[in-house]
This record gives structure tokens, sequence and C-alpha cells, in this order.
């Protein structure tokens, strides 16, 4: 942890995971039941409780919810980069081509770190070190996995630099993060978490902090970056729409726990968990009749110390029964493996009849049915 | 860069003027004619004292330095202006005066025979302040919690809390008196009475007694200074950034945190330099150290105001050129300053 | 937790709701709050304690000491011979000065300058403090300019050199000593002030009620003042220990209080030619400022950490 000047010895015989082939039977990524609970004066705070998905390489997972839901917490579990106590992982695990993430040693994940898994963060202008050129900041994770030297390193930032398309890059590896707009740090980022070409890429909110014209331009170069590269990318959100055109797979959550998980199109089309349908509600639609209310979901998220005896969502549910009330939903799975935790979700007329319109497109056929369906709606409104 | 250090000694010119004028003010309005704080219990015949008022420059006096009379046969007082231009004049051309005392030896002189001991006691002080309090501060907010670190937040908060002569003297008793046994009994101390004001310190080692109690105060801000920034930095994104990389969490510490946290600390340690520099009257004083402060301390106890005036200012001097010099190192630590100072954004 | 910057569209209405409902009380609730907090803090109470038992002693010194250690102040010089530094017993706790006084004693009647000159000195320079610092970042401007140019006319001197050459003017006292380490002091209160007040004048709120029309004294009695008056008592908390130290410093160099007044840093200055023989002389009084200032310390820490508005989010 702490000795002057010592030099850290380079783990020879460690050999890159992302090399070796995904055992046979598992996934890139595997993330099981993983329940991270922070101890803390005021209680227990149950800040990841039961998250499960899987991920592979060239994928795109969405995860979804509002602040408090556990979902940058969830990934920095999984980058091991929790302080451990507060924080203490109760239960599950998470597998990276078939070892866990949690049994590792410190040691072994920093060879994980920014060489297999790489995370870039919500806000690019206090991401950066201040006091640091871009350059050596950028050299460093190449020099430290890939045992570049220094000259190496630089050029190979250049290069990254121009690939993110940062203009006149040669000159710019020499300046200090403040003398770069939000977009262009944003960018440096992205070509930093990418320098040892990463399997996964976790981004958490990778374009909150940025203006709304620059916000598209980032979330077009990460998926630029991905084709060419055929990395997985988790891409953390408070907002639905951010991951609606990008997002293989999108998982909501909320109050620590995944409330529903499926495809995009399962998500955006079949959503049958009502806090989804909120988050649907919610997103101001371009597309559909100009009319139809925005409709805000009532409350707050709960505490994460006292939840609630039944649903998380129950209070807030403009559904919830007494049964909602008192007993934790189970898990509803349907054959393509989307899920769903609400006690009503297995009925088919209950979420007819309570799913909301939605407008979201993935062809312009449908976007036609929509906007007809749309029209015709607003008509009888 | 260069509009920056322009800008700063610009600013630095009205502020040195009133702190100036202050001093002469303090000085002018002080009780008690100068002449009979020379003179003391003699009795001056007139034209000694009126060649004296002529040398002190407190009557108007022609070229020759002779004094010049009035139809009634009377010297005419210099009016305070007049006095506090030639002042300055005299401080331009590094002329502090004369003292009322010392046989009218020049301020300047004296000064730069007490400015040695203060020079080299607070360079010893800086060292095992800047040593001792970033080592302390640092450990303290890697293992926060820990029974060192609540050792290092009792141990600063007493320090602070703790008048600095009193300290000397709890290290005279212990050092000279309860572990005599030990020292050899005349260990290296300047204990007060027994060095005297014009004593020599041939040895370095007796500068370690009284470099502690001047650096003790310093040492525990130190410290807190370096606890708090290095924990405030350990929370700032860039190290998770830095973390994400796969730094270990030795090599963040190293590489990143510790520029980011040094920057206010080299500050303080600087600007506390200047104040050292200021002459620490209170643990001159203890340890009888012919330094500036003990020469200020007797000065004003003598009501020997050239003495006073030359050594405040030069004291103030001092400090100002201290601070402007630890502000432009401050752009050079942090490059978003220095930007900020040549952009003029 | 580790992602509450940001919050969802959909949830900003129902927050500025809360909101609203919280601005209705808002000095109960961080008062109240704090106190919780500082409740919690085993030092800062520990503090307190200290200063309330020092307080209570100091006040109701005439009550009871003359009576059990004897006068602070005179000496009877029959006795004077045979009392003269006796070690601590039972009789003196804390043992008998040169004159044949009770340390005990001279130590209480000690806090009590010590005390009034770190409260007294400390409301002054709070006072002028607050006035410049308040016409400062209000008026902005030339003012401003003056003002602080001013400032740092005063902060460029070293404090305790210019108290000390102030005294050295004005002469010792205790009057004095109130006078200029209270007139000394206000150009670091009057730089927190009215940064304090510069960085409330930025919060959006405050540019909210002015758009909502409020008047500038409405805006400094609702808006500015009760965010700044946290500060304000931190601040000066911790100048009443600093305050007590430059007192103990002045009248350790003779130019504070005048003797016989019993002020500790007189004290310790009259211990020093004993401390071979009767080191007891100068350890208690010191411990006195110690603890003391200490007291203050802890105090002024954990008002601090109980009214830091940025302390109340994590």
């Amino acid at each position: 942890m702490f000795g002057f000047g010592r030099k850290k010895k380079q783990a020879t015989d460690w050999v890159d995971l992302k090399t070796q082939p995904v055992p046979e039977g598992h996934h890139l990524l595997e993330v099981n039941d993983l329940k991270m609970y922070f101890h803390t004066q005021d209680g227990v705070v149950k800040a990841v409780n039961g998250v499960s998905y899987t991920l592979d390489r060239g994928e795109t997972l969405g995860v979804v919810g509002e602040s408090g839901s556990g979902k940058s917490v969830t990934s920095l579990t999984i980058m091991g980069l929790i302080d451990m106590p507060p924080g203490k992982i109760e239960g599950g695990d998470v597998l990276y081509r078939g070892r866990s993430l949690v049994k590792m040693t410190e040691e072994e994940m920093e060879h994980i770190r920014g060489n297999d898994i790489a995370m870039i963060f919500q806000d690019p202008m206090t991401s950066l070190n201040p006091v640091y050129t871009i350059g050596r900041q950028l050299s460093e994770g190449m020099i430290l996995h890939r045992g570049y030297s220094k000259q190496q390193a630089l050029q190979r930032s250049i290069e990254l630099l121009q690939m993110v398309g940062i203009p006149n890059a040669e000159q710019r590896v020499k300046d200090y993060p403040h003398e770069f707009s939000g977009g262009m740090r944003q960018r440096v980022m992205i070509a930093m978490a990418l320098a040892c070409d990463p399997d996964i890429l976790i981004a958490d909110e990778p374009t909150t902090a940025l203006d709304v014209t620059i916000q598209a331009q980032i979330i077009e170069l990460m998926q630029k970056m991905q084709e060419e590269n055929g990395n997985a990318i988790i891409m953390i959100t408070h907002d639905l729409g951010v991951v609606a055109d990008i997002a293989d797979k999108i998982m909501v959550m909320y109050a620590g726990q995944p409330v529903e998980f499926g495809t995009a199109e399962e998500i955006f089309y079949e959503p049958i968990h009502p806090y989804t349908w909120g988050l649907n509600r919610s997103i101001p639609d371009p597309v559909i009749d100009e009319k139809r209310p925005l409709t805000p979901i009532k409350g707050n998220p709960p505490s994460l110390v006292n939840a609630p005896a039944g649903c998380a969502f129950s209070p807030r549910c403009p559904y919830a029964t007494d049964l909602c009330r008192t007993e934790q939903p189970p898990t509803y799975v349907t054959e393509t493996g989307h899920y769903s935790r609400c006690h009503y979700a297995h009925d088919a007329s209950f979420v007819s009849a309570n799913a909301p319109e939605t407008s979201r497109t993935k062809t312009m056929l449908d976007h036609a049915a929509d906007a007809v369906a749309a029209a015709q709606e607003g008509g009888e409104a | 860069m260069l509009r920056y250090i322009a800008r700063r000694i610009i600013q630095f010119i009205p502020v040195f003027l009133g702190v100036t004028l202050i001093l002469f003010v303090m000085q002018n309005v002080v009780p008690g004619d100068p002449i009979k704080l020379i003179a003391g219990e003699k009795k001056l015949d007139p034209q000694t004292e009126i060649n004296l008022r002529a040398s002190y420059h407190l009557i108007e006096t022609d070229e020759n330095g002779a004094p010049i009379f009035d139809e009634e046969g009377n010297t005419i007082e210099t009016p305070l202006w007049k006095r506090y231009i030639s002042y300055i004049t005299g401080l331009l051309h590094g002329d502090l005066g004369r003292s009322y005392q010392q046989n009218g030896k020049e301020v300047t002189k004296i000064l730069s025979q007490k400015y040695p001991y203060t020079f080299k006691l607070a360079v010893v002080a800086i060292v095992l302040e800047s040593i001792i309090g970033i080592a302390a501060g640092m450990v303290s907010a890697i293992k926060r919690y820990s029974a060192w670190d609540v050792g290092v937040t009792l141990v600063t908060s007493g320090l602070v809390a703790m008048p600095a002569f009193w300290f000397g003297m709890l290290q005279q008793l212990f050092w000279g008196i309860l572990m005599k046994q030990w020292t050899g009994g005349g260990f290296y101390l300047p204990i007060s009475g027994t060095g005297g004001p014009y004593a020599e310190f041939p040895s370095w080692v007796y500068y370690i007694l009284p470099a502690l109690t001047l650096a003790a105060v310093s040492t525990a801000y130190t410290a807190r200074i370096m606890r708090s920034q290095l924990l405030e930095v350990l929370n700032q994104d860039y190290i998770r950034t830095a973390r994400a990389k796969g730094l270990s969490r030795r090599a963040v510490i190293w590489r990143h945190a510790l520029k980011n946290a040094l920057i206010p600390v080299v500050t303080y340690i600087g600007m506390d330099f200047g104040g050292m520099l200021a002459g620490a009257i209170l643990t001159e004083t203890v340890f009888n150290w012919p330094g500036v402060g003990f020469e200020t301390y007797r000065a004003i106890s003598q009501r020997d105001w050239p003495i006073v005036m030359g050594s405040v200012t030069v004291i103030v001097i001092v400090v100002m050129v201290i601070n402007l010099i630890v502000d432009i190192s401050y752009a050079f630590l942090d490059p978003r300053i220095r930007f900020d100072g040549s952009n003029n954004e | 937790m580790s992602d509450n910057t940001t919050q969802p569209a959909g949830e900003q209405a129902v927050e500025q709701a809360q909101a609203k409902e919280f601005s209705a009380a808002p000095s109960r609730t961080l008062w109240g709050d704090a106190f919780q907090r500082l409740r919690r803090n085993k030092l800062a109470v520990a503090g307190a304690i200290w200063i309330i038992l020092m307080v209570i002693i100091a006040i109701s010194a005439d009550l009871w000491v003359p009576q059990t250690l004897g006068n602070p102040t005179q000496t009877d010089s029959t006795t004077m011979a045979s009392m003269s530094r006796l070690p601590p017993s039972l009789e003196h706790p804390f043992g008998t000065d040169t004159l044949g006084r009770d340390v005990l004693c001279r130590v209480i009647y000690g806090a009590r300058i010590s005390l009034a000159v770190g409260v007294l000195a400390t409301a002054i320079s709070t006072l002028i403090g607050l006035v410049m610092g308040a016409l400062a970042a209000y008026n902005g401007g030339i003012w401003d300019t003056i003002i602080m140019r001013f400032a740092d006319i005063f902060l460029a001197f070293p404090y305790t050199l210019f108290v000390i050459a102030m005294l050295a003017v004005i002469g010792p006292g205790i009057q004095n000593v109130f006078i200029a380490i209270g007139v000394l002091g206000w150009p670091s209160i009057a730089r927190v002030f009215r940064s304090a007040i510069l960085s409330v004048k930025e919060n959006d709120y405050v540019d909210a009620a002015r758009a909502m029309g409020a008047s500038d004294a409405r805006i400094i009695v609702r808006h500015i003042f009760p965010n700044s008056v946290a500060s304000i008592v931190v601040y000066a908390t911790m100048n009443i220990g600093g305050a007590i130290l430059t007192e103990s410093a002045l009248s350790f160099l003779g130019m504070g209080v005048v003797p016989p007044d019993p002020s500790w840093g007189i004290m310790i200055q009259d211990g020093q030619t004993y401390l071979a023989t009767q080191p007891w002389l100068m350890i208690m009084p010191g411990i006195a400022i110690l603890t003391t200032v200490l007291a203050f310390t802890l105090l002024g820490d954990g008002l601090r950490d109980a009214l830091d508005v940025k302390m109340k989010d994590a």
C-alpha cells in the first residue's frame, strides 16, 4: 500500500486475459446476483442488491436508472474500485472470461483495470489530472500494461488523439487538460480508455455533463470505436433516450435492483415493469404528437437503508396493491430471457392495459406505423 | 507569465507605501521626545541638542547639514510629510537611519549583524517543518483513522494550542534539566540567561531546540494542511481515473495525488518562511537568540525607535518579497494559473 | 452515493416541490441538524464542557477563591518569606509563587483576563470585520478595492510583530490589549465574511430572489446572512483561542497585562527564572493556556464540521 519509492515489481508471468478465449459455456462478462452493501453509521446501504446480466464482445448494454439506483456502484464494483470498507460484497460473483474478478487479488485487478476493462466517467472536466499534460496521462496506461517506452507511448498517444478526432494532435498532446473544451476532454478520456484496446468499455454517464450537440458526437465516437475494436460497451445513464439507439440490451435499475432486463426492443416495445413504463413516459419525443403529456414519476427513490417491505417501487407505483406493499416480487422471466421484478409482469392483460404507447423506432416502417398510431391517439384525445 | 509577475509587483507598491506610512505614523505619535530618549539621564547643552536634532533630521538644515534658524533664532521643526519623504528616500538608498542608543550606530549595520542568526535559524526550522510536517500529514491521510492518524491529530491540536515560548521552555526543562544525565548537563542549550544577547553559537547543535520551538506550530499546521489536502485530492475524479487505468494505490498517491496536494502545502511553507524571517520574537527571546526578533523586542522595550522602524520595515519587505516569490512559484507548479496569467483569460 | 450529481429530468419537478417545503424553515433545520452533529462529536463536546466550566469558575471566583486560596494580587509581607515558592500540596494544589501567593488562585483569576481578552477582542475584530467585509462584498467596485487594499496592508505585517509595535505605541495595559488585538484582527474576518457573501451572491437562488424583485436588504437578511453566519461563528470561535494565545505572548514579553494582575503569560514569565528548581510555576499556567485554547479549537473544529454546508451531502 505505502512504500517509499520502491519500484513496483511487474509480474512477468501475467498473461493478458483478453488474449485468451472465452471458456466454453461462459460469456465475456457474467454478473451473477451481485450484492454490494455499504456499512455506514446510519445502517447498511444496499447499494447493489442482486444484479445479474451477461455481455459478449461487440455488444452494448445500457444500464438505466435514477440517481442512487446503484447503476454506477455496480460498474465500480466490477472494476474493483469501491473502497472496502465501507463497501462489502455480500454475495454474487463477476466472471470475466470465466475468471472471478471478485476473488482476484488487488495486484491481479491492476492488470485487469485499463487493460481488459476500461472506464470513462461522467465529468470530463474533473476526470483528468490538472497538473499533467494530456500526453503524459494517455501514455501512463500503455507504459504500465504494454511495457511501451515513453517515446512509443507518446507516439501512440498522438495516434489515439487523431483517432478520436482531435485536430492537430502532435501539438495538443503537450497541452494541459484545462486547455481543452468539455467535449474534447471527453474525447481524450475515450482515447485514454481505449489506449490498451480493452475488451469492455464502461461509460458512466459519458454525456451528461456535455452540451446536447456534443452528446451525439461522443456517442457516435464510442460506436465507431466499438465497430473498429469489437469491444463491448456498458453504457450507464439516467436517460433512456441516450441508450435507445445504441444498446443491444438494457437493464433498468431501481433502488439497487434490476427491475427489468431485456433487449432494447423489448424494453421499448414490450416493457413489463411499471417503472420502465414511467421512464418511457418521461422521455420527450419529437416524433410523437406534441400534445402527449410528459408524465414524471411521482415521488423520490426510496432510502436504501430502510427499504420498503415489499416491492421497492410500490410507494411510487400507481398500480401498487397490498401484495406489492408486503411482499418482494419474484423475478418473472420470459422465454427470451427478458425479465421483470413485478408481481403482475406475467399478467398479459395488466401489461397491455397499462403499458404506454411508444413511438421509438428501429426502422422507418415502424416509425411510420407509430406516427399513424400516434396521430390516431392524438385525434381521440 | 511575465505579465503575471509584473502585475504582482505593481500590486506590491501601494501595500508597501501603506505599510511604511503606518509605521512612520506609529513612530511619530509615540509620546516622548527622541532627544530625551537619546540623552537618557544626561543633561545636554543646547548646542549639542540642536546638532543632534539636525543629525536625526528633526529640524530643517541647509545643504551642509547646519541647522537653519528663524528670525527669533529658534530652530524650525521639519514637518511630518517631509520627514516621511526623507525616510522613504533613505529607505530606497538602503539607509534606515541611526539608533537612538548604541552611540548612534547605523540601523542597517545593526540589522546586518543580526540577520544571519535569524536566517540560519529560519532555514533549519523550515527544513524540520517541511520534512516532519509533510511526512506526518501524508501518512495520516493514507492511513486515515489509524492509531497514527489519531496520534497526529492529537499532537497537532496540542501544538497549535500551545504558546510557542512555553513549548520552548518545556524543551529546556526536559533536555537541559530532566535529561541532564544523558545530555551531559551542559547540553547545547542556549538557555536564557546563559548565552546573553551577544553569545556566539559555533555549532549546529545549538540550533536544534530553538528551531524545533520555532517550527512547532507551523509543523502542526503543515501536517494538517497536508492531511486534508491529500484526503481531498484522493477524492477527486482524476484519482479514480488513474485507478481505472490500472495504477496501484501507491502509484496513484505518488504520481497523481502528491503533486496536486503539495501545491497549497508549498504555498503555506513558503509564506511561513517569510514569517520566520520576520524574526521569531518569542522564540528568540526565550532562547536569547541574537537575531532580529530579539533585537526588535529589545528596541521596543528601550524605545529605540529607529531600530524598531528599521527592522519592521525590513521584515515587512522580506515577508512581502517572499510572498511574491511564493505566488510566482505557485504559477510554475500549477499549469492552470500559469495560463490564466499569460493569456489573461 | 456516487451518482448524485445529476437528476433525471422527470424528477426535477418533485425536487423543486420539496425544496419549497424545505425552505419554509431553513434556520431551524440547519441549526438543529448542526446541533445534533455537534453532540455526536465527542471532542467538540469535551471542548464545550471545558469552556463552560472555565466560565463558571472565572465568574464565580470572587465568591469562593479568596476565602480558600487567598488573594491573587496582594501578599502578606509577614508570611511572604516562609510561603515563597512552596511545591504543590493539599493546601496549595499548584504550589505558591515567589511572593507567597497561591498559584491555583492566580491561574483562576488569570482565566478571567484570558477569557475576557479572548471574547472582547474577538467581538471587536468580528464587528469591524463584518462591517468592512459587508461593505466590500456588497458594494463591490471602488469600495471593495479600497477596503481590500487596506486589509492587504494590515495583513502584510507579521501579526504578532504588529500587535507588539502597536502596544509599544499605546502602552501596555489590559484595555490596550483588547484594542490592539481587536483592531488588528479585522482584516482576516473581513476576508472570510467577504468571500462568504460573494459565494452566496453567486448562488442561483440569490439571482432568483433578485429576479423576483426582492430588495437588497431582504436579500442580505433572508439569504446572505443566514448562509454566511455559520462561517462567522466558526471563525470567531477559533479566533478566541488565537486571541488568548496572543495575550499570553504579549504579557510574557511584558507588553500586555500589567503586574500584579494575574495573567497566564506573566506567570510563565515569572516562572522562567525558576525553571530548574520550581518548574510548576511555569508549567501550571501553561497547561491552563493549552487546555483553554485547545477547548476553543476543538469546539471550533466541531462547529465547522457540523455547520459546513459541503459536509451535509456526505
